[in-house]
């Protein structure tokens, strides 16, 4: 008899915890779409890989064909809440230091959390970025390491709504937070560098030659325009007031769920790719600029607007300029990608690179310093990476 | 006697953790895949309706609910499709703010298909995914379509344009 009570227990137990399993399980879509990849020092592609309840990361030696045992980020588990606008970020500093950025339902829903680690063997305990993190929901962090050694991270934030609500909705802050990398890294409490954010479009993060960092986000101008906004932190510490650098007069009272890339040369020139529905402009946009964002060249459009380009990524590496966006044709989805020499000036035929018939992230270029390649994840494929390269056609263009 | 009780109150439990999954499940939300949107045309031969497309966290299509559950009191022969672009697993939070809005009576949908992109190619060749976005369908199911929110004048002279 007590042999069957403690049977019917355990499958009591069993029937209970599988359903709990069950339950947990579904609440968040799969996971494993967003990754993040960057080359370290020594060449090593690292990569983030995301899992329902963890964050690990591993490493490859042969530009993605093989990968090395992966290490956990997280040793406790947590429910990873990312999406297609919201994906975790990995960096690798100079000295071969791995820094991993990743969201997960806390008391807040996709609360950003940080982890580091000396060589990538073993990472400290998940930290929350935001000062108001329990009480605030905030997303859309984004993570860079600067020339100066010190880990930035910028995110919107919903903590200023009732100051927005004379306003109108759709709008929310840009908060930042800074601290020197090193073993142990505290963060201070966090500053709001911007307002009148479009809330759903993620916002894009570089570093200028002269180490300050800029930011480029969609704004919600008077009349609910979402157009783009440049934005600068000195090194000193100081933000500068924005200004409006994209006039293609989108107005919408709603979620583009797009945002612009940005990436800044070697020889200070700016570039970037923007979305837009406006007015005066419809589809993918890129420009350039001389003189730190004051003014763009004439934008020029990007992809074939019949097949819905969109997810635009820019990536120069000195005179070198890598542009990769997705198209779709109702079946397939294509990652096509164009090439400068001249930084911006001149560009290669779009070319396909990828295809998939599944779900995909977005497109994401990276670079080892040498050549561009565009890092991808697709739920049939799996991680591709991909030199992007002038092809012999478009030599002589 | 003492095993009778353990062994009912462990049907009863697991009778009840069986069907709880099928209560999250239930619903007035219905699952939104390939071929959907050739069904709710099918569904509405000859009708006109409006389809409005929504996301859990877009503030512009929450603030436009109240308007919408309005005019359907005040018209009552409007359709209405309410579909929501989050995952199905975000039924549990897409539910109380129709509920709470007193829609949880139209004909609700989610997004049921990790590839959102051929979902949404599948209503719109030309939409980019940006809501909230809103289907005014006539009897023969022409269509005009708005991304963004949408005025109550606008939504009143739609409704008037589909009816007639």
């Amino acid at each position: 008899m007590n042999h069957f009570a403690l049977l019917c227990s355990t499958l009591l137990l069993l029937a209970l915890s599988y359903n709990l399993v069950a339950k947990t399980e579904r609440l968040l879509p799969e996971q494993k779409i967003y990754t993040a990849t960057t080359f370290g020092p020594d060449g090593r592609l690292w990569r983030i890989l995301s899992a329902q309840k963890s964050i690990s990361i591993d490493y490859s030696t042969d530009f993605g064909k093989s990968f090395s045992q992966p290490v956990r980020v997280n040793s406790t588990d947590m429910p990873i809440h990312a999406w297609d606008e919201n994906p975790p970020t990995l960096a690798v500093d100079r000295t071969g230091r791995v820094y991993v950025l990743y969201f997960a339902d806390d008391k807040q829903s996709s609360t950003s959390f940080f982890s580091h680690s000396d060589n990538g063997t073993q990472f400290s305990a998940p930290v929350k970025i935001s000062s108001e993190a329990n009480t605030w929901y905030h997303y859309q962090t984004e993570m860079l390491i600067d020339t100066a050694n010190r880990v930035h991270f910028i995110w919107h934030d919903v903590r200023d709504r009732a100051e927005y609500k004379k306003q109108g909705d759709g709008d929310l802050s840009i908060y930042h937070v800074s601290a020197r990398t090193g073993k142990i890294i505290n963060l201070p409490t966090d500053q709001r560098i911007a307002k009148n954010i479009c809330s759903c479009c993620r916002t894009a993060m570089a570093e200028d030659v002269d180490g300050s960092l800029v930011i480029l986000a969609r704004y919600v101008y008077p009349g609910n325009i979402r157009d783009h906004g440049l934005l600068k932190l000195s090194p000193d510490g100081k933000t500068s007031e924005p200004w409006r650098v994209t006039f293609d007069d989108w107005e919408i009272e709603g979620c583009p769920a797009h945002g612009p890339a940005l990436s800044i040369g070697a020889n200070g020139r700016y570039h970037m790719v923007w979305f837009t529905q406006g007015e005066k402009r419809s589809g993918i946009f890129y420009a350039w600029s001389d003189d730190q964002g004051k003014t763009l060249s004439s934008p020029t459009q990007v992809g074939d607007q019949d097949k819905l380009p969109g997810r635009a990524d820019v990536l120069a590496l000195d005179k070198q300029v890598a542009l990769a966006w997705k198209v779709f044709d109702g079946t397939q989805t294509r990652v096509e990608a164009m090439y400068s020499t001249d930084g911006g000036l001149h560009w290669s035929k779009p070319q396909v690179v990828a295809e998939t018939a599944t779900q995909s992230a977005h497109p994401a270029l990276i670079t080892d310093g040498k050549q561009i390649f565009l890092s991808w994840n697709s739920m049939d494929t799996g991680f591709r990476l991909i030199p992007i390269r002038q092809s012999d056609d478009d030599s002589n263009q | 006697m003492k095993l009778s009780k353990i062994l009912l109150t462990y049907l009863l439990l697991l009778s009840c953790s069986i069907a709880f999954p099928a209560h999250a499940e239930q619903v007035d939300l219905k699952h939104f895949t390939s071929g959907s949107y050739q069904q709710l045309l099918n569904k509405y031969a000859d009708k006109p309706f409006v389809l409005m497309i929504w996301s859990i966290n877009c503030t512009s299509c929450k603030k436009k609910m109240p308007l919408l559950s309005e005019l359907r009191k005040s018209m009552p022969d409007i359709n209405l499709i309410m579909l929501a672009t989050d995952d199905a697993s975000a039924s549990n939070q897409a539910l109380p703010i129709l509920t709470g809005n007193e829609l949880n009576n139209a004909d609700n949908w989610i997004f049921a298909d990790a590839n959102s992109q051929k979902l949404r190619y599948e209503i719109d060749p030309k939409w980019y995914g940006e809501v909230p976005r809103t289907y005014f369908l006539d009897k023969d199911h022409q269509r005009v379509g708005v991304s963004g929110s949408v005025s109550r004048e606008t939504l009143e002279a739609m409704l008037k344009t589909i009816i007639n």
